[in-house]
């Protein structure tokens, strides 16, 4: 007796074993064929933002005179659109590059109704690549916008663990449109801009080229690349120090100008990649140029 | 059912419930985290295909109407992913992928990516879809990132864990099964014992050690041997003595009863002369004497044993000179000196439990041809000494051990002669012990005897008082 009782135990445990086994499978399999039916929609950031675009070609030559009568009537702080020209103040500027230099982590979103599309993104590229062939087209030879192609253009903006409730203007003034351009027919040069995606202003420029040699430029080619891509950004030169922080060694220069109240700089460095000839020059708005610069900085007034 | 059986399957039943359990919640998790993670792999892929797909059309805007096709597929080339294009109205304009995608047009509209996981029978994929805001007409965006490996990833998991449940379960089995025949086994152990102890094997002990249940239950075990062997021990011996006590009683009644009978048959039986009739007579009262003295020992010894006593604290010097008082009355045919010395103390005592003490005391120093019998009365300590010594043939010291048994004679020819049966000192052990006092005999042969007799006092006198008759 005691020994059939141990073998209906010894067969329920094998069972118990067995059916918990198969019970255990059916349900993963219920649950995961679940998951694998799955469909759903994920609303675009901001896709919800009712506001206008107010940009296009705000900083396209034809519009500079309605830019510096709009300029006269600058908010302290804050941005408005002025017919189809935003005008932005900066301290703006200052905060919009403070929070790019925060941000840890970018991500790829669609277009707000008040950003830039892909298109104004591109067109705005296109014609800060003509103006600032333009102003410095001396010491570029050959070369001209034209013979530039957009390759790629996508539009990052800020994590979303960015709490947009500390920043002090809109969240959409601070995603960037990254557009990559390269030389038609070739890969000798190629040029990458950050533009501001509500203003369309190029914060970033980079500029691979094997067939310039940055780092032979002399200082006054620097100063006129500066200031043109100062004007290219709307701001008024005259705010500028024009104090240079000099070069620090002969073959990797770089140049610094300052605003007036030393919060906002703009930083033009160049170096070259000796091992695969490439000359590179960079060109961005920074609050803090230490955090970029390749070297040692030299105090003002060393020159 | 047996104990280690019974371990066995609650211990493999929880096993595999727990372990079941754990399994789901840890594959569900891990299946759960996986498809999060590849649905958001996926999306920013998407993201990044699409603003690659919407450059590739700004780039090739010119000739976009004349070789759609062929620049979409030039465009797709640069995207891992395939890709599917609709028109506003629904219609396929480009396909890398084996079907028309699952999307209606109604929910592409909206502002949103929009998914579905596509479960097939050799391929999962995952479809984002989404409107491309990019000149008129509008286009939709779909493209299909496979995850086909990641599912087979989780199903080898899943094969892997039913593997190492099914492992780990005759493993364990194995393992429970000895576990629970070692945890058991001082349990056989005790079980075996306790068979052997009820066949008759006292002196049987558990050797477990430890400082467990078992150790503890086995030291309880072997206490509880302990005090029935000890029990068992005392009962043989009760029953031993009883025996003895029938058997000397069988013998002590057999002799007086031989004589009478003898007597009594012979004057029956013939005609006598009357001095021989008065001597057969005699013997017949003598016998009957001695019968009743023995009968009025054993009802005094069965008395103590049943009688409660109630005991109360009396003066021992007066009472001991009472009774030696006393005594000299009955001995006073005897030549026999008595001799008492007392000091004053109240001890716990009955006055005729006293008497037959220092009477039965008295009268085996008499047997025993004493010619002086001393009574020394003394306080020791917490104690009151009573102390009875002669100076009579005394008692073999070897014989000392057993006087005190029933029906116990040293001499047992001289005693028969004085009407005596081997009760006395019985009873005077049994009236010590109802006193809660101790008894001690020393005797050396032909030097006499003394009993000393410790009895509990409750105030003594300290001041010293000797009294002497």
């Amino acid at each position: 007796m005691k020994k059939m009782t141990t073998v209906f135990f010894l067969i329920l445990t094998l069972i118990l074993a067995y059916l918990g086994l198969y019970c255990m499978n059916k349900m993963l399999t219920a649950a995961q064929d679940r998951a694998l039916s799955r469909s759903g929609s994920i609303p675009m950031a901001g896709a919800d933002t009712e506001n206008a675009s107010g940009i296009l070609k705000w900083n396209s030559e034809e519009d500079e005179a309605e830019k510096e009568t709009a300029k006269n009537d600058t908010i302290a702080t804050g941005s408005a659109a002025i017919g189809t020209v935003m005008v932005i103040a900066d301290e703006d500027i200052t905060d919009i590059v403070e929070q790019m230099e925060r941000s840890s982590n970018m991500f790829l979103h669609e277009p707000y109704n008040s950003q830039l599309t892909m298109d104004e993104a591109v067109s705005a590229g296109n014609d800060w690549l003509d103006r600032i062939y333009r102003l410095c087209g001396e010491y570029y030879g050959v070369l001209e916008a034209s013979d530039y192609e957009m390759v790629s253009a996508k539009l990052y903006g800020p994590d979303t663990v960015f709490d947009s409730s500390e920043l002090s203007l809109p969240i959409e003034f601070y995603s960037f449109w990254d557009i990559h351009y390269k030389m038609k027919g070739h890969n000798q040069e190629e040029l990458f801009l950050h533009l501001n995606a509500a203003t369309g202003k190029v914060l970033y420029v980079s500029i691979y080229s094997s067939l310039m040699d940055f780092t032979g430029y002399s200082k006054d080619a620097l100063n006129l690349y500066l200031m043109a891509y100062a004007e290219c950004a709307g701001l008024n030169t005259e705010n500028f120090s024009g104090k240079s922080y000099g070069l620090s060694t002969e073959h990797e220069p770089y140049e610094i100008l300052s605003l007036d109240n030393e919060e906002l700089f703009l930083v033009l460095e160049t170096y070259t990649l000796p091992s695969i000839n490439l000359s590179i020059m960079n060109m961005y708005f920074s609050t803090n140029p230490e955090l970029y610069s390749r070297n040692t900085m030299s105090t003002p007034g060393e020159e | 059912m047996k104990l280690f059986a019974k371990i066995f399957f609650s211990v493999i039943s929880v096993f595999c419930i727990i372990f079941l359990f754990a399994g789901y919640f840890l594959l569900s998790y891990s299946f759960n985290s996986n498809m999060e993670r590849e649905t958001d792999f996926a999306l920013s892929q998407y993201k990044y295909d699409k603003f690659t797909f919407q450059a590739g059309l700004i780039v090739n805007e010119d000739k976009l109407e004349k070789e759609m096709t062929g620049i979409f597929r030039t465009i797709a080339e640069e995207i891992t992913a395939s890709v599917c294009v609709l028109s506003e109205n629904g219609d396929v304009i480009f396909n890398e992928m084996e079907e028309k995608p699952p999307f209606s047009i109604d929910e592409l509209k909206n502002e949103a990516y929009n998914y579905r996981i596509v479960n097939g029978e050799n391929k999962t994929l995952i479809l984002y879809a989404s409107k491309i805001k990019q000149g008129e007409p509008g286009l939709y965006f779909i493209t299909a990132a496979n995850i086909t490996e990641t599912i087979a990833r989780q199903k080898n998991l899943q094969k892997i864990y039913e593997r190492c449940y099914l492992l780990v379960l005759i493993i364990g089995s194995i393992m429970i099964l000895f576990l629970s025949a070692f945890l058991t086994r001082p349990l056989k152990k005790m079980t075996t014992a306790a068979d052997r102890i009820a066949n008759g094997c006292y002196n049987m002990r558990l050797d477990i050690r430890g400082r467990d249940e078992f150790g503890e239950l086995s030291a309880s075990f072997n206490r509880m041997v302990c005090a029935v062997e000890q029990a068992v021990a005392e009962l043989s011996e009760e029953a031993k003595k009883k025996e003895d006590f029938v058997a000397n009683f069988a013998h002590e009644l057999k002799t007086p009863l031989t004589s009478i009978i003898g007597y009594s048959d012979r004057i029956y039986q013939n005609e006598m002369p009357r001095n021989e009739v008065k001597q057969a007579a005699w013997y017949i009262w003598n016998e009957g004497m001695r019968l009743e003295a023995l009968s009025h020992k054993l009802m005094d010894l069965t008395n103590f044993n049943r009688q409660e006593f109630s005991l109360e604290y009396l003066p021992a010097d007066e009472l001991l000179l009472e009774i030696t008082q006393e005594m000299r009355e009955i001995l006073k045919d005897k030549a026999v000196r008595i001799i008492c010395r007392t000091e004053p103390a109240y001890i716990n005592t009955d006055y005729d439990l006293m008497k037959s003490l220092i009477f039965n005391i008295m009268d085996n120093a008499i047997k025993a041809e004493c010619s002086t019998i001393t009574i020394n009365g003394t306080l020791w300590e917490s104690e009151y000494q009573i102390e009875v010594t002669d100076d009579g043939k005394g008692i073999p010291e070897n014989e000392l051990q057993r006087i005190t048994e029933a029906f116990y004679m040293v001499d047992k020819v001289r005693s028969r002669k004085q009407h005596g049966a081997g009760i006395g000192l019985s009873l005077v052990k049994r009236i010590v012990e109802i006193q809660n006092g101790e008894l001690y005999i020393e005797s050396s042969e032909g030097n006499g005897t003394a009993v000393t007799i410790c009895l509990p006092i409750e105030n003594a006198d300290p001041a010293f008082e000797f009294m002497e008759i």
